[in-house]
């Protein structure tokens, strides 16, 4: 077990879990029952490829291992990308009534949302403050 | 019909190897940043990865909407009347 912290993508993910339930119960509220688990499955594609990323990526840590750090982000890359893929034609062949819309807007919203967050937790006050 | 489908999956294909082109030289360029910094100091190798898994979810953000566009020019084919 290495002694290196992993960066804090548990609470990006749950963070982004968090955002898309309160998306979602808005949507339900105001926009109806389609474009709510529309939004949800949208939410979802964005959540589920970037954890496995994340696994992937956050195995390794430490100088030693950085080869294989980089190694392994190609390979959980490309998996992200197929993972995408395929979600979103599962969701496009098989969910029927869709809101495409929605399904875009969840998707990119918790996407955004995550980059934002892990940018916060990543980036030291001081840096973020010369930016 | 026909020619709409075609250039559907026609645009698809590209779309589909831009973003995987684009986000493969990104990748390349960030990896080998990533060893050779570490390399030249270890001590900042735990920083620099986290850094590596910030500026990786950056490059692929544009790459991942792309593929959902194509799925859906696939998939759905919004342009056939």
């Amino acid at each position: 077990m290495s002694a290196i912290p992993t960066p804090p993508v548990n609470r990006v993910m749950l963070q982004q879990l968090a955002i898309l339930l309160i998306l979602v119960a808005l949507a339900q509220v105001f926009l109806g029952t389609v474009v709510a688990y529309s939004i949800l499955l949208g939410g979802l594609l964005s959540i589920v490829p970037s954890a496995y990323f994340a696994y992937k990526v956050t195995r390794h840590r430490g100088a030693r291992a950085t080869e294989r750090m980089v190694r392994s982000a190609y390979s959980a890359e490309i998996m992200k990308l197929a993972l995408t893929g395929a979600g979103f034609a599962l969701v496009f062949t098989q969910v029927e009534p869709l809101h495409v819309a929605g399904l875009f807007c969840g998707f990119m919203l918790v996407h955004a949302f995550g980059l934002w967050v892990l940018a916060r937790i990543t980036m030291p006050q001081r840096s973020r403050q010369q930016l | 019909m026909e020619i709409i489908f075609a250039n559907t999956l026609l645009a698809a294909a590209l779309i589909f190897g831009i973003c995987g082109a684009g986000t493969a030289i990104a990748f390349g360029l960030l990896g080998g940043k990533l060893i050779e910094s570490s390399a030249r100091q270890p001590e900042l190798a735990p920083r620099l990865q986290t850094q590596f898994f910030l500026v990786a979810g950056f490059v692929d953000v544009i790459a991942i909407i792309g593929v959902g566009m194509a799925m859906y020019f696939i998939f759905v084919q919004p342009f056939s009347v």
